[in-house]
C-alpha cells in the first residue's frame, strides 16, 4: 500500500503523513498558543519541497477552512463587529488583489520567491522579536501580567487619527475613527496576506489592539471574519491568475491542522501563556533564522527555474 | 456521533482515492527488441516515481550504453547570484537544445564518456547552448550547474556500470536496466535508447517510446486548475468552506489558525 500522494498543481508525490503531520502540527500549534498557524506553515511546505508561489497559495485555501470554522464560533459568541470587518475585508480584498498581481509580475521577473522569503524573514523576524521581548518583560515581573493600558494623553498617532475625515462609531468595538483607517490598514495586511499565503492574523490582530484600540475578544473574532474573506479572495485570484493553488495539498493540510488544534486548545489550558508565548516566539525566531540562512549561504546550485518551480 | 460520519465519510473518500493506483499494464514485445516495463507510465492519484525496468539481448562481448531522453525544448532559468549580502535572482538565461530528461546507464566494462563519443553529459554540451544573461568567464560553468539542477531534481543522472549484463551460452547475453523516474516527472513521450559498442565503437542502436501520462484525479484537477481556473477556484473554497464549517459544527467551534 503506497501512502503516497501526487500533488498534480506542485508537481510532486508526497508522503500523505509528512502532510497530515505538517498540518497537524501547525493546528496543534496553533490551538495551544491560540495565534496563527499560516505563518508557519508556508515556511515548512518550502521546507519538503513544495514551491514556494504553490506553498502560499495553498496555505490561503487551507485557511479558508481554519477561518470558517474560527468565525463560525464566534459569531455565535456575538464576538464579530461586522462593521469594521466589512471595511477592513473591503481594504483586504483590494490589497489582497494588489499582492497577487504583484505576485504574477515578480514571477515574470524571476523574483517573487525571492520577495516571498524576505518578506517571511523581515515579517516573523518582527513578529518574533516584539513577541519573544514582551513575554519575557511579563516573565520577569513576578506580579501577572498588568495589562498596560493606554495612558490618558493623546499621542501624535491618536492626534493623526482624529484628525482623519468621515469619524463614526464601532459600537460593537467601542470606538470612533474614521472608515479610512481600517481601509488603509486592511489593504496593507491583505497585500502581505497574498505574497506570504497566510490570513494576516498575525499582523491583524496587532493592527487592530494597538492601532484600532479594539478590546481583545472582539479583535478575534472579527479578525477572523476578514480573514476569512480575504483568504477566499486570494484563493481565487491565485487560481485564476498564478494556477498556483493545488487543492489536494490543501485539503490534506486542513485536515490535520483541524485536528491537530484541538489537541493543542486542549493542552494550552494546562500551560502558562507567557511560557507557551516565548516558545511559540523561539520557533518563530527559528524559521526566520532559517530561511535568513537561505538567503545568505550559497546555494548549491547556482541556477534556478524561472515560474516558482 | 457526527464524529463517527465524519472519519466514515473520510475513509471512503481515502478509500475511493487509493482506487486510483496505478495498474501498469503488461508491455507488448517491442519489435527494437528493446522491452520496457511498463512502457506506459501513469501519474495517479498515489505516483511518487516510477521504475521502468529495460531488458534486451547484445551480441556476446559487446558493451552497451542505454539512454533515455526527454522532448528538447527551451528551459528558461534564472541565474543566482549575491546582491547586498543575499542571494537573488540575477539575470535570466535559456538553454536551448538539450533534453528535458537524460538519464545514461552503461555496461561495466563501456568506455567512458566523451565529448563526441555521443553519449553522456559531455555529449549534452557539445549539443547545448544558452541565451541571456551568461557571464563572460563563466560560459563553460553554466552547463555543469545546469546539470547539478537537473541531478538534484532526479532529472538527469549518469550511472556507469549499472547496466547488468547476464552471461549465456548462446550468442547474445540478456542485458537489464533500470531506471528511475522521479515524482516531478512531466507527462509527455520519451525515448529509450539502446548503443551497442563493439571495441569501444558504436556498431548499432535501438530504440523504444515510453510514455508518460496523467491520469485520474491530477489528470482533472489539472485541466481544471489551467483551462477552468476560475471554477477550480470556486471549487477549492467550498470544499475548505463546508470543511471548515462541518469541522466547526462537530467540534462545535474551538477557533482555529488564522
Amino acid at each position: 500500500m503506497s501512502w503516497n500522494i501526487y500533488l498534480p498543481i506542485a508537481g510532486a508525490g508526497v508522503n500523505v503523513f509528512i502532510l497530515l503531520g505538517l498540518g497537524g502540527a501547525v493546528g496543534f500549534l496553533s490551538g495551544l498558543f491560540g495565534v496563527g498557524g499560516g505563518f508557519l506553515m508556508t515556511p515548512l511546505l518550502m521546507m519538503v519541497g513544495i514551491p514556494p508561489v504553490v506553498a502560499a497559495a495553498s496555505d490561503s485555501n487551507q485557511i479558508v477552512a481554519a477561518s470558517a470554522s474560527a468565525t463560525y464560533a464566534h459569531y455565535r459568541m456575538g464576538n464579530v463587529d461586522f462593521k469594521m470587518g466589512l471595511l477592513l475585508l473591503v481594504g483586504g480584498v483590494l490589497g489582497g488583489t494588489m499582492g497577487v498581481h504583484l505576485i504574477a509580475f515578480l514571477r515574470a521577473l524571476g523574483n517573487a520567491n525571492f520577495v516571498i522569503k524576505i518578506t517571511y524573514v523581515i515579517m516573523l523576524g518582527v513578529v518574533g522579536f516584539y513577541m519573544f521581548m514582551e513575554s519575557l518583560q511579563n516573565l520577569r515581573k513576578t506580579s501577572p501580567a498588568a495589562t498596560t493600558t493606554q495612558s490618558g494623553k493623546p499621542s501624535y498617532y491618536a492626534r493623526a487619527v482624529k484628525a482623519l475625515p468621515w469619524q463614526m462609531e464601532f459600537q460593537k468595538s467601542g470606538v470612533t475613527l474614521s472608515p479610512v483607517l481600517p481601509l488603509i490598514l486592511g489593504t496593507f495586511v491583505g497585500v502581505l496576506a497574498a505574497i506570504m499565503g497566510v490570513g494576516g492574523g498575525f499582523i491583524m490582530v496587532p493592527v487592530m489592539v494597538y492601532m484600532l484600540r479594539m478590546p481583545m475578544h472582539v479583535v478575534v473574532g472579527t479578525s477572523l471574519f476578514q480573514i476569512l474573506f480575504t483568504c477566499v479572495n486570494v484563493t481565487v485570484m491565485q487560481a485564476m491568475t498564478n494556477h498556483s493553488v493545488d487543492i489536494t495539498l490543501a485539503i490534506l493540510l486542513l485536515l490535520g491542522s483541524t485536528v491537530g488544534a484541538q489537541f493543542g486548545a486542549r493542552l494550552s489550558r494546562r500551560l502558562k501563556g507567557d511560557q507557551l508565548k516565548i516558545i511559540l516566539a523561539s520557533l518563530v525566531l527559528i524559521v526566520m533564522v532559517q530561511m535568513l540562512l537561505g538567503l545568505i549561504l550559497t546555494p548549491n546550485v547556482l541556477l534556478a527555474h524561472k515560474g516558482g518551480h | 456521533m457526527r464524529f463517527k460520519h465524519l472519519i466514515l465519510c473520510l475513509s471512503a473518500l481515502s478509500a475511493l482515492m487509493m482506487c486510483h493506483v496505478a495498474l501498469a499494464a503488461e508491455p507488448p514485445a517491442q519489435p527494437s527488441g528493446l522491452t520496457l516495463t511498463p512502457n506506459v507510465v501513469e501519474i495517479s492519484l498515489t505516483f511518487h516515481g516510477a521504475q521502468v525496468v529495460v531488458t534486451g539481448e547484445i551480441p556476446k562481448g559487446a558493451q552497451a550504453v542505454l539512454e533515455l531522453m526527454g522532448p528538447d525544448k527551451d528551459i528558461h532559468l534564472l541565474r543566482q547570484g549575491r546582491r547586498g549580502g543575499l542571494w537573488m535572482s540575477v539575470g535570466e538565461v535559456t538553454v536551448h537544445d538539450a533534453p528535458s530528461v537524460y538519464m545514461m546507464l552503461t555496461s561495466p566494462n563501456a568506455p567512458a564518456p566523451t565529448a563526441d563519443g555521443g553519449w553522456g553529459y559531455k555529449a549534452l554540451q557539445t549539443r547545448a547552448s544558452f541565451s541571456g544573461a551568461i557571464p563572460k568567464d563563466k560560459a563553460d560553468l553554466l552547463f555543469g550547474q545546469f546539470v547539478k539542477l537537473k541531478e538534484s531534481e532526479g532529472l538527469y543522472g549518469s550511472f556507469p556500470g549499472t547496466l547488468k549484463i547476464e552471461s549465456s551460452g548462446s550468442e547474445h547475453e540478456k542485458f537489464t536496466g533500470s531506471l528511475r523516474l522521479p515524482s516531478n516527472i512531466v507527462p509527455g513521450n520519451y525515448k529509450v535508447t539502446l548503443t551497442v559498442l563493439q571495441n569501444n565503437q558504436p556498431v548499432g542502436n535501438r530504440s523504444a517510446d515510453l510514455q508518460v501520462v496523467m491520469t485520474g484525479l491530477p489528470k482533472l484537477l489539472t485541466s481544471l486548475a489551467f483551462e477552468h481556473s476560475g471554477l477550480y477556484g470556486l471549487i477549492a473554497v467550498i470544499v475548505a468552506l463546508i470543511t471548515g464549517i462541518a469541522v466547526g459544527v462537530v467540534f462545535k467551534g474551538k477557533g482555529g489558525a488564522h
